[in-house]
């Protein structure tokens, strides 16, 4: 039986950076239903959390926080995974306040997996429908900003305003961490990379080429690359052979 | 060795097919391809010598008759009599025996893979004299003459089709039957010229003396109630004693020309009674594998398909680009390896 995420999140904080106290972030408290959903139970996985403890410590040993991106070259690569488990490890393990930013707008899935209401999220704060915290849900310890709903993405963050959302998340919040949509099939996802502090790329194991990946990430500044999160990796061979090899 | 053998099993298809179907295919095809009938036919052979040669008898008559088969087989007269004798002609014109191979017909199919096809056994459409050429080969290799024993003597035919085999040996024996006894009747009618021309001359000789005897007698005629002198009593007794020698030589003669035309006569009248036909070819009771063949076929197929599965997984790892495994982030992306998540669904993005 697998930790549902009432039982592994902590109780949530108030996001003691964010400016205006009184635009406090909606509460949503984490569904039970969403244990059945099997994207849910990886991110709440203990085998995942183990395996992603490192990029957590590491991403915590930010002295200053920040804005990182979890990208990835293709759709399908387990972007959402990573980053929603990160966020929520994240969010876990420290006082900081921590934000998890949907910006797959062309097909956003954390709204989903989080079960979180129907309600304004980035697109339309990009669009000045709505102000930023109003728009931010809690999960736990961990602050949620869906997607929203826009047509053109690509429109939508290559506007002044998605700069100044980005840097007021870097002012605003100790870390933040924004699921991109795949780098290869759209260009706002290289768009944010280049504003963010760092990326971590995640490639599906036994799926993805490398031509590929390495054709996405001479799309962003490779300097920006944090490093990859191989995703479902396989034990292929059997430990007996894998030591005699 | 690792990464040859993780694609080995990621693709078990590309070793499995050729190492192992594919040595399984050649075996099988081997052992249809190697089933073949051996038809023959037992002939009894008991050779004379009209003319008495010495050391003749000091071979054995079936090894003596196996050599010249199997010398005269060699023979492009011999074999085309065979042919024409087990009724193949019509086949071998038409290009339908010995047949072409079916690698040969699928090239001959094609212009361009066309002249590849002789490689392989030729094209038989339009081209008789390749096919006669080819119909003689397959005889010659396909026909034989082994001893057994001292007088029995099998003409086989080992090959693929039963009927041809048993027309070509009928064929074979029927043919060298009928030379071999062309050839004592031959020889037979030249004992008898010679005898005949001894005869002759020993004849002459003997008239000629008789006459001498007679021309003598006459010249001297004896006296009666006295008897002749000394000197014409010598002269004649020579005369009688040379008329003696002369009428042995020609009844010598007389007997080994009686001689040879009663051997000659048994000679043509046996109908080849020391080359009997004692059991003609049949259909065979069973089919008989060149295991050897089939199973080195079947070695080669082995050493081929283990071969060309093991190149198909070294290329294949060669030209793998998929990250797999940790250490392929570092070595194919020149990135930095932060974590490798199991594989623990089956959906999710």
């Amino acid at each position: 039986m697998r930790p549902t995420l009432e039982e592994t999140a902590v109780p949530a904080k108030p996001l003691t950076l964010l400016g205006k106290r009184a635009e406090r972030p909606q509460e949503t408290s984490a569904p039970a239903l969403r244990e059945h959903d099997p994207l849910f139970a990886l991110v709440t996985s203990p085998t995942v959390r183990r395996a992603l403890q490192p990029v957590a410590e590491r991403l915590l040993g930010q002295t200053q926080g920040g804005v990182f991106c979890v990208a990835s070259a293709e759709p399908g690569e387990g972007r959402t995974v990573v980053a929603a488990t990160l966020s929520l490890m994240l969010s876990e393990s420290t006082e900081k306040g921590v934000l998890l930013v949907d910006a797959h707008l062309r097909n956003p899935s954390v709204r989903a997996l989080f079960g979180l209401p129907d309600s304004p999220g980035l697109a339309e704060c990009l669009r000045g429908e709505c102000r930023f915290l109003p728009a931010v849900s809690t999960v736990g310890g961990l602050r949620v900003l869906p997607a929203g709903r826009d047509e053109s993405p690509a429109r939508l963050f290559s506007t002044p305003a998605a700069k100044r959302l980005v840097e007021q998340l870097r002012d605003t919040c100790n870390l933040t961490l924004i699921d991109l949509p795949p780098l290869t099939s759209s260009s706002e996802a290289a768009t944010l990379c280049d504003w963010s502090d760092g990326t971590i790329m995640v490639v599906r194991a036994n799926s993805t080429r490398a031509s590929t990946v390495l054709r996405a990430v001479e799309m962003i500044d490779r300097r920006k690359v944090v490093g990859v999160v191989l995703n479902r990796e396989r034990q292929e061979l059997p430990r007996w052979l894998e030591r005699l090899l | 060795m690792k990464p040859y053998v993780m694609t080995a099993l990621r693709n078990p298809l590309l070793w499995i097919v050729p190492a192992v179907l594919l040595p399984l295919l050649v075996a099988v095809g081997a052992v249809m391809t190697s089933r073949q009938v051996e038809v023959r036919a037992s002939v009894w052979t008991q050779r004379s010598s009209l003319i008495d040669t010495p050391g003749v008898w000091l071979k054995v008559p079936a090894q003596t008759e196996a050599d010249a088969f199997n010398e005269r087989l060699g023979t492009e007269s011999f074999q085309a009599s065979i042919l024409t004798a087990a009724g193949l002609d019509d086949r071998v014109q038409n290009g339908t025996w010995p047949g072409e191979s079916s690698l040969a017909s699928l090239l001959g199919k094609s212009a361009l893979t066309k002249p590849l096809a002789g490689f392989f056994g030729g094209v038989s459409s339009g081209n008789v004299d390749s096919n006669h050429r080819r119909a003689l080969d397959a005889l010659k290799s396909s026909l034989k003459a082994v001893p057994q024993g001292d007088s029995l003597l099998y003409i086989t035919y080992t090959g693929s089709d039963e009927a041809t085999g048993i027309a070509l040996v009928n064929g074979a024996v029927d043919v060298y039957q009928r030379e071999t006894l062309g050839l004592s009747s031959a020889d037979a009618q030249a004992v008898l010229d010679f005898y005949a021309k001894q005869v002759a001359e020993k004849q002459q000789v003997l008239e000629d003396q008789d006459a001498n005897l007679r021309a003598f007698e006459a010249e001297h005629p004896a006296a009666v109630g006295s008897p002749r002198p000394p000197s014409e009593a010598q002269q004649l007794g020579q005369l009688q004693s040379i008329y003696n020698i002369r009428l042995s030589e020609y009844e010598l003669a007389i007997n080994r020309q009686g001689d040879a035309q009663v051997r000659a006569q048994a000679a043509l009248t046996s109908s080849g009674a020391d080359f009997q036909v004692v059991d003609p070819a049949h259909a065979p009771q069973g089919t008989t594998i060149k295991l050897r063949s089939a199973a080195m076929l079947t070695f080669v197929g082995i050493v081929f398909g283990v071969g060309l599965g093991g190149l198909l997984i070294v290329l294949r790892t060669w030209f793998d680009e998929t990250v797999r495994r940790g250490e392929d982030v570092r070595r194919l992306l020149g990135l930095d390896l932060l974590a490798a998540l199991p594989n623990l669904e089956k959906g999710g993005k």
